[in-house]
């Protein structure tokens, strides 16, 4: 049988901000879904709700624990003085991934390779380009294996050979039973990229759709759609 | 524990490559050496070989260092947004908690061992008063230092996610109990019936974590200034084996109560 994840009524607030306005949706195992949606639409919150940082103020979440899960944040500044390689390696011992030094170095040191960092992986991770950094936090993601990839706009920032490659990878992943979970406010990624695309607004989802429907038509077509159930929302 | 363990050594090895050990054991030693020549002019005190005025740099200095350093290093974190994410890799907040402390400490301690272990050879050569115990006494009393303000410090970066922030509550925090809580209290028992000015004086020391931080230390030939008559009643029942355990539950409630509240503090925020 399957696993399934499960969130009902999930609900945030943060100050008088309500990310998070008793959000729903199930998960199955492998699938791929994209969350789209507007600037603070919630999509963050919810990606870091499953990541385990941040905690619902309501809601249930069930069936997350029977997942290996790893989570790419959306840019975050890398401790001075450390370099990509000893930063990689501890993130791989903190998650259990490798049990001794040598292990993790070495675990670190292909993952830096895999994503095209190996030449840098003595150069100190803050001085990282911004799409370097993402590629060194897609690294950490991919360390041990993970059955749940939880990605909060992962293409940002990353230039046009690391996109495609980018794209590659998540094809990859996914044809290997891999469960994804991914914000970005390109639709055509979205749509090309998942199984259901979620389109958030104002911490509710709007929209719960395969992403079939989204593909083919004329050049633009998903974009006025996309705008069109955000107006009319909005009307 | 074994992942506080790793977090403990990234963070060791962070202070240690940024230079800052070194640079923190080099200003330790610079300092105490400055006060080496007063030292061998008025002799020995009463804290030992080294003079009072080396002991009180050390209480001092060991907390600014660490308050100011596990501040920023926690701030800087959660500014960062690299505590989210290390949180996110492993469950346990409490025991990445520890593990950073711990990390902190040890960084803080290897920095005033250093430190105090150049000024004891340079004093060696000079002929000054000054044993091995006398050392080790006054290197106690640094580390016991650390990890309390280092606590205080972690309370400080967990509650303020900017650096700046973090790092001026700390320091005010540091000026308020080594300086002004002192002064406050001092206008203020004198007030008070005689009869309760022994528990009162016990309660009042006991507050404070640099009062705590010289009753704790009494032991180790640590700070036991003279505070008047009542103090040393105090004084000597810090010197016996239910003192010594009393002071030690007392430094380690001045480690735990901060740890507790940083420890509450991630949790809420998350």
């Amino acid at each position: 049988m399957s696993r399934r994840i499960r969130a009902s009524g999930l609900s945030k607030r943060y100050g008088t901000l309500l990310a998070l306005d008793g959000v729903g949706f199930e998960v199955a195992e492998g699938q791929s879904i994209a969350l789209i949606g507007p600037n603070g639409a919630g999509k963050s919150s919810l990606l870091r709700i499953f990541g385990g940082i941040t905690r619902p103020d309501s809601g249930l979440l069930e069936g997350l624990a029977d997942f290996r899960s790893s989570y790419v944040p959306d840019g975050i500044e890398f401790p001075r003085g450390s370099s990509a390689l000893s930063w990689l390696a501890f993130a791989a011992r903190i998650k259990g991934a490798a049990t001794g030094r040598r292990e993790a170095l070495s675990l670190a040191s292909r993952a830096l390779e895999s994503l095209g960092l190996g030449a840098h992986a003595h150069r100190e991770a803050a001085l990282f380009s911004r799409g370097m950094k993402q590629r060194l936090l897609f690294a950490q993601a991919l360390i041990g294996g993970p059955e749940l990839l939880l990605m909060d706009e992962p293409a940002s920032g990353l230039d046009p050979v690391w996109t495609i490659e980018w794209k590659q990878r998540l094809g990859a992943l996914k044809a290997g039973g891999a469960t994804i979970i991914f914000s970005t406010h390109r639709i055509d990624d979205a749509s090309a990229l998942s199984d259901r695309l979620l389109l958030l607004d104002g911490g509710k989802i709007l929209l719960d759709e395969d992403s079939a429907a989204w593909r083919g038509g004329e050049e633009g077509d998903a974009e006025r759609r996309f705008l069109s159930l955000l107006g009319r929302r909005a009307a | 524990m074994k992942r506080s363990i790793i977090a403990a050594g990234y963070e060791f090895s962070q202070l240690l490559h940024r230079g800052w050990v070194l640079a923190s054991a080099a200003a330790t030693s610079l300092l105490c050496l400055t006060l080496e020549p007063s030292r061998a002019a008025i002799g020995s005190m009463a804290t030992g070989g080294f003079g009072s005025s080396i002991s009180n740099l050390v209480l001092l200095l060991s907390a600014l260092a660490s308050s100011l350093v596990a501040a920023l290093s926690f701030a800087a974190d959660e500014e960062g947004g690299m505590a989210a994410l290390i949180r996110s890799l492993a469950p346990g907040k409490g025991g990445l908690l520890l593990g950073k402390y711990l990390g902190i400490l040890a960084a803080i301690s290897a920095a005033a061992v250093a430190g105090l272990a150049f000024d004891a050879a340079a004093a060696r050569i000079a002929a000054i008063a000054g044993s091995a115990s006398d050392f080790a006494r006054l290197a106690l009393t640094a580390i016991a230092s650390a990890a309390v303000y280092s606590a205080w410090g972690a309370l400080f970066g967990s509650l303020c996610r900017s650096q700046l922030s973090a790092a001026g509550g700390a320091l005010a925090f540091w000026f308020f109990t080594m300086f002004l809580y002192e002064a406050i209290g001092w206008a203020l028992l004198p007030a008070l019936p005689y009869r309760a000015a022994k528990s009162a004086l016990a309660l009042f020391l006991a507050l404070d974590p640099a009062e705590a931080l010289r009753l704790g230390s009494t032991f180790l030939g640590g700070q036991g200034a003279a505070l008047g008559p009542d103090f040393y009643y105090w004084q000597r029942f810090f010197l016996s084996l239910p003192g010594v355990l009393a002071a030690l539950a007392l430094l380690s409630a001045h480690i735990a109560l901060p740890l507790g509240l940083a420890a509450g503090r991630i949790g809420r925020r998350a």
